[in-house]
């Protein structure tokens, strides 16, 4: 949780360093990364300090923090780095550690249910399924009356299919999800 | 050279629009573009963010089918798709062991040939020359706000696209079409993305700054080039009004659609009736 310490992983900054394919260590927290950070301002960890944690082997806070699921992929960060770090491909691979230990923040479920929703129906059809996410995701999270009227304005105006668009090679695409997904 | 459309699931659905107007104009152009047979999802923000090998071997399989089926380049009209092939493209070309697991699963050969274009490299690439002779100039006074947002442009090491934080390819295009373009300071700033549906109060806010800027700047209209920037701003105006009582009606409009509109299509022959926002500006 955040603000206390829980165990220290000493070789976390290593095995990141390998995954994210930088030296962690050069990253000296100068904070242009969460300077130009779009969702910085409600994290609990902006991104500078996800570096420094990467850093100090603070992995349990960091697979449980909301700073994962709040970061937007925008890559501002890895572009504006002035050592040539990735502080958006940290962020990847925590989100990956965390679902497959399924160490998930409870605060932004929604997030994460919205990420399972979607990638549920590519597994399925080989393409994303609107209505089949939608359904999954509103039932699952209870947010059945969130953004009901724009969903009613975008169906009337054809944005929305009914039915999904199976592709033929799906038994592929199964095959990859089995080997490279746990959910 | 031949060209395939790998068009991604957001054209198939929610941006119709964009997938409508891109193949009008490019049969105007006389530009052949068939479809890459039997693609699939890309994974988008649920596959990058979550499932680093899975996302990988989804676009190493629609880059293998590209190749099988003949194709030199392929357009990728959403960033995320273009990004996330480029990306696939990358990291297999660095990971052989990675690369063979992959392909031993799908069962299909892959020698990286193939090159991945944004819609923006298309227009340059395969519609430059034709494009000045078909361009009527009838609207030089409307002024447009080019809309990058983030992945078209970054990351610049991996996409080699443009200026990342200043990038002026679409303000060549849109000038070429015979619209003016004002300067502002929000063109490559995120719209909140993928967090549409999960997180709607920050994509009120992003787009509600994009909005703000775009207006101080003079700019009659956004264009975009991007499903889910497209989608962020016309689909939220009504939440940003409410949230912010600030009424912006902007119109936010495809380049895909402004190509339409610049070679002499009527406003009525193009998606606009799908926007939530109206495009009233081309009559």
């Amino acid at each position: 949780m955040a603000g206390t310490i829980t165990r220290l992983d000493s070789s976390f900054a290593d095995e990141m360093s390998e995954l994210a394919g930088f030296r962690m260590k050069d990253c000296y927290q100068c904070g242009k990364c969460t300077a130009g950070c779009p969702t910085s301002y409600l994290m609990d960890f902006p991104i500078h300090q996800v570096m420094l944690l990467t850093l100090q082997g603070r992995r349990e806070e960091l697979l449980r923090s909301t700073a994962i699921w709040l970061c937007v992929s925008c890559e501002t960060c890895t572009t504006r780095c002035p050592k040539e770090c990735k502080p958006s491909v940290v962020m990847d691979m925590l989100r990956a550690i965390a679902v497959e230990e399924g160490t998930l923040n409870k605060h932004e479920k929604y997030i994460i249910q919205f990420h399972k929703s979607f990638l549920k129906t590519v597994e399925m059809f080989g393409r994303v399924y609107e209505v089949g996410m939608l359904a999954d995701y509103k039932v699952r999270t209870v947010t059945l009356m969130q953004d009901l009227i724009l969903g009613g304005r975008m169906f009337t105006k054809g944005k929305i299919n009914l039915f999904p668009d199976k592709i033929k090679g799906i038994k592929t695409v199964k095959k990859l999800f089995d080997r490279y997904s746990n959910w | 050279m031949s060209l395939g459309y790998y068009p991604g699931c957001a054209l198939r659905g929610t941006s119709k629009e964009y997938d409508i107007s891109l193949r009008k104009g490019n049969d105007a152009l006389g530009v052949p573009m068939p479809e890459v047979d039997d693609w699939n999802c890309c994974g988008a923000s649920a596959g990058h963010m979550t499932h680093h090998k899975l996302t990988i071997a989804l676009n190493v399989r629609n880059l293998a089918l590209a190749e099988a089926q003949g194709f030199d380049d392929i357009l990728a009209p959403c960033p995320l798709c273009s990004k996330a092939l480029i990306a696939a493209q990358q990291e297999v070309k660095e990971k052989p062991a990675l690369k063979d697991e992959i392909l031993s699963i799908i069962e299909m050969p892959y020698e990286g040939k193939v090159q991945v274009l944004n819609y923006l490299q298309v227009v340059e690439k395969y519609y430059r020359e034709i494009l000045p002779g078909k361009v009527k100039h009838v609207f030089g006074n409307l002024k447009a706000a080019c809309y990058y947002g983030c992945v078209l442009v970054r990351p610049p090491k991996l996409l080699q696209f443009d200026d990342a934080e200043r990038p002026t390819s679409m303000e060549g295009i849109v000038n070429l079409l015979g619209f003016q373009t004002v300067d502002w300071a929000m063109k490559v700033e995120c719209c909140g993305g993928g967090l549409t549906l999960s997180r709607a109060d920050i994509v009120v806010k992003l787009c509600r700054d994009l909005l703000r800027d775009a207006k101080a700047a003079g700019a009659d209209f956004i264009v975009a080039a991007c499903p889910m920037c497209h989608a962020n701003l016309d689909l939220r105006q009504s939440g940003i009004a409410k949230r912010y009582e600030e009424r912006y009606g902007m119109p936010i409009v495809y380049l895909s659609e402004l190509i339409g509109i610049a070679i002499g299509m009527r406003p009525a022959d193009l998606p606009f009736e799908k926007h939530l926002v109206t495009v009233s500006l081309f009559r």
